[in-house]
């Protein structure tokens, strides 16, 4: 793996705030985390409050894409960085653009919360929404760890989970199909769970975009629009 | 051994002065001069180029252990040995320095809470295995990188940011489900951080069990015991097919039955006091219409004589809190003054403001208690004397009632007594809780001082 972190500026400051530049993604980061976490819990658990309050933190995730883009403009005017600095940039906006979009997903799955009363609840795609959700949480915690520690295998984990995600949320689409087709009264509250697993989908190839931009920072290669299998062929090399 | 170089200042005087007299003798006093000092020099300088040698020489690469020095004589002898012993002395120290730093490490290592230190940039100092599993870090590559970029909850995050850590934080972790853990932080002396993360998971399930296990059983008690209350009730009321000799009998079992709900009910309400239910709405609650209500309701339903009653209640202090849970508060403390005072004592309820706080005091003339029992009075079922105490009746939650349901207010019980004179129970509520005053009902308008005598 290259050594991009041991690589020293003539000017220290410039150091920090490119560190200071990652901490400040990663504290988006986390904040995005608390809200999908908060907003599965809100649609699993049919509450109420909590969705509302997923909803109105979303401000705070579209000011940091905001903050983070001017910050990131400040470096690229004053210091117009190069080679590896210059990845490290690119990597930020595209990773900052990805985030605000998870917020948006998760704020869209709070929504379908709040359209659900109790009595069309649907317990075993719950569960299985329940299950999708865990694994999408660990996709974007194994995102950002990644960009942490600049960490190209945990990136490229990351990759691989995404098809497991692909296929659960195919197996939740064909018994939530089953469940319409049997009851056409429940297919309301169905079409909310199915826009639900859809939002975590999409979340979850948002992370694994976030992974492949690690990975293009590290390596100098763009292994976006690539399968799986040339992926790890790249990184091999 | 000391001046050593004296000594060879006077070994290079008596050298040249051999020189010029050997010169001046052969005649020869330059060539022999020269000569002389040239080999003194050259002396020197392969001296110099040894010491060079050995000390550029060193054993095993890292460990940089010197050599043995060469011999040599005078002061370069002393000065290969001088500088030999002190860098065994040196080599020493860190050994000696490496054990104990070992030893703390193998210490911290060996503490049972994760620990972590931080920089005033809260970046990653050191941290035991302990910390790593918790929060998933990794040594050594973690080392160096700001904590708040590994561990990210906002809360967390918010929590350690505000350099002030006088309580403890609690957080759910993310990385592990269904962990629970307590962080607690430290400032250290030199600007770095201590952090402290315990995992109470456990605890916190084994809290829920407990809770949850009193409040079923609770529930599940309460149907047979009403249903053996009513058929008492029935019974009795039946009165020409009631034998007499199965009066007294039948109202004994009615009245230990009543004992029972009772007990049942308090079970459940502490027990739902503790959960930290927090679906209840705060409001502001008037002082003075409270316990006059408390004490009408206590006189309702008790057909003796009792102590009298005094009442020292400004109409516009308020609490803000929970108004079935400040009921119960006073409601036991009164009834407990009632119960433990004779009739001919006073009982005296006072409420003031004292330094912004808000104190509510129950105080009474009876027997008192002893120094020895204050601090358990609080327990569960703690009585101070068995015998009378089931003479009087009471459940024995009554105090523990009362302090849960103050903590929920986040107010504390301060109980003084005297016996033979009487006792004081004090409510202490936090400036946060005292309402602005103003009454919405007219109603409960009532005059400021009130003697209620019979």
């Amino acid at each position: 793996m290259d050594k991009i972190e041991g690589k020293q500026h003539i000017s220290k400051r410039f150091d920090d705030e490119l560190g200071e530049l990652r901490s400040f993604v990663l504290n988006m980061g986390g904040l995005v985390e608390q809200q999908l976490v908060d907003a599965i819990n809100a649609l699993s658990k049919v509450d109420s409050a909590l969705a509302a309050q997923v909803i109105e933190n979303d401000y705070k995730v579209n000011r940091f894409d905001v903050r983070i883009d001017e910050r990131v403009t400040e470096i690229l005017v004053r210091r117009q960085p190069t080679a590896s600095d210059l990845r490290f940039v690119l990597a930020v906006i595209k990773t900052t653009a990805d985030l605000e979009r998870i917020g948006d997903e998760a704020k869209r799955i709070a929504r379908m919360s709040s359209d659900l009363s109790d009595n069309t609840r649907l317990p075993s795609a719950m569960l299985q929404i329940r299950h999708l959700g865990s694994l999408v949480q660990e996709m974007l915690r194994n995102a950002l760890d990644s960009f942490a520690r600049t960490d190209v295998e945990t990136a490229i984990c990351v990759a691989r989970q995404d098809d497991t995600v692909d296929q659960e949320y195919e197996s939740i689409v064909r018994e939530l199909m089953t469940h319409m087709m049997e009851d056409p009264r429940k297919i309301p509250a169905t079409l909310e769970i199915m826009w639900s697993a859809r939002a975590l989908e999409r979340i979850g190839d948002r992370c694994c975009n976030i992974s492949e931009y690690l990975i293009y920072y590290v390596k100098g290669k763009d292994v976006r629009h690539i399968t799986l299998e040339q992926l790890e062929e790249e990184l091999k090399r | 051994m000391r001046q050593q170089w004296v000594l060879e200042l006077r070994r290079a005087i008596l050298i040249e002065a051999t020189l010029l007299v050997l010169g001046l003798i052969t005649g020869q006093l330059v060539p022999i001069v020269i000569l002389g000092n040239a080999l003194y020099l050259t002396w020197h300088l392969n001296n110099i180029r040894r010491m060079e040698i050995w000390l550029e020489g060193r054993k095993g690469g890292k460990r940089k252990k010197l050599y043995h020095p060469p011999d040599a004589s005078g002061v370069w002898g002393y000065l290969f040995q001088r500088i030999y012993f002190l860098h065994q002395q040196n080599r020493k120290k860190k050994r000696r320095m490496g054990a104990r730093l070992n030893d703390i490490q193998l210490t911290l290592k060996a503490l049972p809470d994760g620990t972590i230190l931080l920089n005033q940039d809260l970046k990653i100092l050191w941290f035991n295995p302990v910390a790593a599993q918790l929060l998933n870090l990794i040594e050594p590559n973690d080392i160096g990188r700001p904590l708040i970029n590994l561990v990210r909850s906002p809360e967390f995050v918010k929590f350690l940011s505000r350099r002030d850590y006088k309580e403890a934080f609690r957080f759910n972790s993310h990385n592990n489900k269904d962990k629970i853990f307590l962080v607690r932080v430290r400032n250290l002396s030199n600007k770095h951080l201590l952090v402290i993360i315990e995992d109470i998971s456990e605890r916190h399930i084994m809290e829920r069990v407990r809770s949850d296990f009193v409040s079923n059983v609770s529930h599940e008690l309460r149907t047979p015991i009403s249903v053996i209350s009513g058929f008492l009730e029935n019974l009795m009321a039946d009165e020409n097919n009631c034998p007499e000799n199965w009066k007294k009998p039948l109202e004994l079992m009615q009245s230990q039955s009543q004992l029972m709900k009772q007990l049942v009910d308090d079970l459940i309400m502490l027990a739902r006091i503790e959960a930290d239910d927090t679906e209840l709405p705060e409001e502001e609650v008037m002082l003075q219409g409270l316990i006059t209500e408390i004490v009408g309701a206590l006189k309702a339903s008790d057909k003796e004589e009792r102590a009298t009653i005094a009442y020292e209640i400004p109409d516009n202090l308020s609490i803000i809190g929970y108004r079935n849970l400040l009921y119960s508060i006073f409601s036991n403390l009164i009834s407990n003054a009632f119960k433990y005072t004779p009739k001919e004592g006073q009982i005296k309820v006072q409420a003031f403001h004292e330094t912004n706080r808000i104190i509510v005091k129950v105080s009474d003339t009876g027997p008192g208690i002893d120094a020895e029992h204050l601090p358990r009075l609080t327990e569960r079922f703690y009585r101070v004397d068995r015998g009378r105490s089931r003479e009087i009746g009471g459940t024995g939650l009554g105090l523990a009632i009362v302090k849960h349901s103050l903590l929920r207010h986040d107010a504390e019980l301060r109980i003084e007594s005297t016996p033979g004179r009487g006792s004081t129970f004090a409510c202490v509520f936090p400036p946060e809780r005292a309402g602005i005053g103003v009454s919405a009902n007219v109603l409960e308008f009532m005059p400021k001082l009130a003697v209620d005598g019979n």
